[in-house]
């Protein structure tokens, strides 16, 4: 597969080869490309507080995880309202954590707040940005949450 | 016969008197119940703060902690029990007092906990080393709502009592409480005898229960027949309630105290009034005062008389010494200490008024009156005290400066101060006026006042909402302009009264400019960006004048907290709270008011605004921002200022907090000062003095950076030397590319990271040239 997928390739680039001189000939219109977010590199002229990294979401601080943990406990337990106090005590020591959101869209989900739990989700997803499974997480609850509502 | 009609005489009046006497004990009966049952649960609601949660990385320093475990009554101590601490340098050992939250009781606990670069570093159970990943200290209690007779108490249960207590007041006020039925006939006699010896009064009577039944009353009347019914009530209530029972309301109901218009009820509530401390944590000495003031609570007070009370003190520390209560070594060692009663100005009384007229609001939409009053709710809220003393002195203390500065007459500022949390939307101080422990009127609530350029970003969002026709750099005309009203027309003008001719559409924000917004305003239309104004947080309804562009449209600093929470939010609005729950007396969880968030605003253009209002505190109307606050420490704001200069705004947040300060004067004058000048002043030194997080502008996927050229807003094409990075919504309109005739020598523009192409033939012909290469390696 890949070896058939690097054929290919090799023929692509012997075509631009071939089309390289003509590409020569025309006068080709200025291009712009994006750049990446100025929070991964910094970049001349930048300012320095806009090139630090972004702050990762930590989904599984000792804090995070043990909030999360008591949550889901008493989810289990059916004290939905419990465990969203819980939750909230998280955000306030990290609102930025998207894992807290998401876990707080899960019990509005549970409740049949579709509504509210489509907002958390998107909220988790906003801070998403470096956590690919909580951006899939996050992505699969507003669908469901879509889903569900329209169904209801 | 006439015996006869002597006896029958005889026996009609004592049939009468029999009547009249068992009317009377009936509605003597009847009132001393009732007054017994209402009494015993008449409890005022109670207003706590939040609670300050503890955990490694929070955000803390020395100062900050020192001012709230002041506030709290915490003091050093050997920590033997709950309320005392010690600390050695950056190391606190904190033994916290239990706590009935509206989530369970946390049970008093020592801790241990360190603090490096004002921040938590380590924070463990002092016990047993255990680390602890989250921790709350107890909520101050901020304010109390009373009954009408205006008497406060909190309730304390007999077994809660310390035996301390007990042993003491029955030593000294009744001792044969448990045997005798009410009253104590001998000894009414004995007193009655040596009062009319002395020809005053010098001994008492009275038992515990006639004490309460005294007390219940309230009377200073000192007549026979007064005293007559006081003994029945005493006798009914024996007749009625066990001793424990009667014991248990006198505890909580007996007078210790006057709190300006209230009264002090209970010795739980008076050990917090005189000594800032829970029953439990009373010392020998501490326990004889306040039953030495059961015997008269205005002339043994020891605020006012100290030496009276003092000596009332030491009587009673004697007869705990002989009666064995105490060793007789100790209580003579007591007799020799000062009384340590606390100011009365931290008694209990609200400081902070303006922040509990927002709870005593949002209160009366779910309980009625009376049980605000007497139900003993117990109200869970928002406010942080170390965050609101910091803005009632950055209030007070700015004012009196620019005044100072601007020659204004002193006290001629008011001002308006409010902060919330950026996510959760948690009110965590209020500033009504410069004197903030002064009740009265509530600008932080009820000033509406016109809100000038803090209306702009709902401009400038409603025109980035639409990427196809508006980005950063789209070119606004800032040249005179007229627009037809409905009386005529209206010619707006720049603050400095210049036109700039094409300007781009963030320079125009960042310097606040009239013309070009009228202009961008008229061409979107007024009816979008009302919509956006609601959306954002605007409550009511707002007139489509044209004037509303630049902010004709009146609205209390609250409002304007939450138009700012949504953009500081990435456009997510979480509704404001002052209250998180409500639970009753016996700690059952009534109410709770949870967190909940609404989308008002797409993120990628919401992005484009805040990264404009960031700007605006670098290079904009609110530059100075960036010479009086931390270097790290970055922000987004705006400014606003009305028609002859009369309201000075500034609205804007860091990464954690958003802020909205008002300054102007009451009668609406002009006071010479703009936003910048007047509001962002007591804005900056807020955002100095509290630990705070830097703005974190995180851009949603679909936002593009593009190299720029500052001063044509073209592109600059990949030829180009980097230039100034500026966000666009990706797949919406795009300036023209500016070509580079050659690249100057020195720059290396292929070391600047790029985004690679992003279609697969691209894709497919790097690949291609990889595998090409890797032949030859």
């Amino acid at each position: 597969m890949n070896r058939q997928y690097s054929h290919t390739n090799f023929l692509l680039i012997v075509l631009a080869l071939f089309l390289l001189p003509a590409g020569g000939c025309v006068r080709r219109p200025p291009v712009a490309t994006p750049y990446p977010h100025p929070g991964t590199q910094k970049t001349e002229g930048q300012t320095e507080e806009l090139a630090r990294p972004a702050r990762q979401t930590v989904s599984e601080n000792p804090l995070t995880a043990s909030i999360r943990r008591q949550a889901r406990q008493l989810v289990k337990q059916g004290k939905y309202e419990a465990a969203v106090r819980v939750l909230e005590r998280g955000l306030r020591a990290e609102p930025k954590n998207g894992w807290l959101w998401l876990d707080l869209a899960g019990i509005r989900l549970e409740q049949g707040r579709f509504n509210q739990a489509k907002a958390l989700a998107h909220k988790a997803y906003s801070l998403a940005r470096r956590d690919p499974i909580l951006r899939e997480q996050s992505r699969n609850m507003i669908d469901a949450a879509r889903q569900q509502g329209s169904t209801h | 016969v006439l015996k006869k009609c002597a006896a029958l005489l005889l026996v009609c009046a004592a049939i009468g008197a029999a009547f009249f006497l068992f009317a009377r004990v009936q509605a003597l009966d009847k009132e001393i119940t009732s007054r017994f049952e209402g009494r015993r649960w008449a409890l005022p609601a109670r207003i706590h703060a939040r609670p300050l949660e503890l955990y490694v990385g929070k955000q803390l320093t020395r100062d900050a902690l020192l001012t709230e475990l002041e506030l709290l009554r915490y003091r050093r101590g050997s920590l033997a029990r709950p309320g005392e601490y010690q600390n050695h340098g950056a190391h606190f050992t904190i033994y916290s007092r239990a706590f009935f939250f509206s989530d369970g009781r946390r049970p008093a606990g020592i801790i241990d906990l360190e603090l490096s670069q004002g921040k938590i570093t380590s924070l463990h159970d002092h016990q047993d080393g255990h680390p602890l990943a989250l921790y709350r200290l107890e909520p101050l209690m901020i304010a109390s709502i009373y009954p009408g007779d205006n008497e406060d108490r909190i309730l304390v249960r007999l077994t809660d009592t310390p035996p301390l207590l007990i042993k003491t007041l029955l030593l000294v006020e009744d001792r044969e409480f448990y045997t005798h039925i009410g009253i104590r006939p001998l000894a009414i006699i004995r007193a009655l005898i040596a009062n009319l010896r002395a020809g005053r009064t010098v001994q008492g009577g009275s038992t515990l229960t006639q004490q309460l039944v005294k007390n219940f009353f309230l009377s200073s009347e000192k007549s026979i027949s007064r005293k007559i019914n006081e003994a029945i009530m005493a006798l009914l209530l024996e007749y009625h309630y066990n001793k424990d029972e009667i014991l248990e309301t006198y505890l909580n109901e007996i007078y210790l105290g006057q709190d300006g218009q209230r009264g002090i009820h209970g010795f739980a509530r008076a050990a917090r009034f005189y000594f800032g401390r829970n029953l439990d944590e009373l010392t020998p000495d501490q326990v004889a005062l306040l039953v030495g003031l059961a015997k008269g609570a205005s002339r043994y007070n020891p605020r006012r008389h100290p030496d009276r009370a003092t000596a009332r003190r030491n009587h009673i520390l004697n007869k705990m010494g002989q009666a064995g209560i105490i060793p007789q070594a100790t209580a003579e060692l007591l007799q020799h200490r000062k009384l340590a009663v606390v100011p009365l100005a931290d008694s209990g009384i609200s400081r902070y008024p303006a922040f509990v007229q927002l709870v005593r609001r949002q209160l009366r939409q779910d309980y009625r009156e009376e049980d605000l009053h007497s139900a003993g709710l117990r109200i869970f809220t928002t406010l942080d005290p170390v965050l609101q003393k910091a803005a009632e002195t950055g209030v007070a203390s700015t004012l009196a400066r620019i005044e100072k500065e601007q020659g204004l007459a002193e006290n001629s500022l008011q001002a308006a101060l409010v902060l919330c949390s950026v996510d959760q939307g948690e009110v965590q101080a209020v500033v009504g006026g410069r004197i903030a422990s002064q009740s009265g009127f509530n600008r932080a609530l009820d000033m509406r006042r016109p809100l000038g350029s803090l209306v702009k970003p709902a401009v400038y969002l409603t025109a980035l909402s639409r990427p196809d026709q508006y980005n950063l750099l789209t070119i606004l005309s800032d040249t005179p302009l007229t627009v037809p009203t409905d009386g005529g027309e209206w010619q707006p003008q720049n603050y400095d009264k210049k036109f700039r001719g094409p300007v781009q559409l963030r320079y125009a924000l960042i310097h606040s400019l009239n013309v070009p917004t009228v202009q961008l305003g008229m061409e979107i239309g007024l009816d979008p960006v009302i919509k956006t104004l609601h959306a954002l947080g605007i409550s009511g309804d707002i007139p489509a004048y044209p004037s509303l562009l630049l902010g004709a449209l009146e609205a209390p600093p609250l409002e304007v907290l939450q138009m700012y929470q949504t953009l500081a939010a990435g456009g997510y609005r979480t509704p404001l709270r002052a209250i998180l729950s409500v639970a009753d007396q016996d700690n059952n969880l009534l109410q709770s008011y949870p967190l909940t968030v609404q989308q008002a605003a797409e993120p990628a253009p919401l992005f484009c605004l805040n990264w404009t209002l960031h700007e605006v505190t670098r290079s904009g109307t609110a530059a100075s921002l960036s010479r009086s606050l931390p270097a790290d420490l970055t922000v987004a704001g705006k400014t606003g200022t009305t028609d002859g200069l009369r309201d000075s705004w500034f609205a804007g947040f860091t990464g954690s907090h958003v802020a909205v300060a008002w300054v102007g004067k009451d009668d609406n004058s002009p006071t010479g000062l703009t936003g910048s000048t007047g509001a962002l002043r007591i804005w900056s030194r807020l955002m100095h003095d509290i630990s705070t997080k830097p703005l974190d502008l995180n851009p949603p996927d679909n936002i593009d950076f593009y190299s720029v050229d500052r001063e044509t807003g073209q592109l600059l094409s990949d030829t180009c030397p980097p230039g100034e990075l500026v966000p666009f919504v990706r797949g919406g309109l795009l300036p023209p590319v500016k070509s580079c005739s050659h690249r100057p020598s020195g720059t290396k523009r292929q070391q600047q990271p790029r985004r690679h192409p992003t279609n697969s033939l691209g894709k497919a012909i790097e690949e291609g040239i990889k595998d090409f290469l890797r032949i030859f390696q």
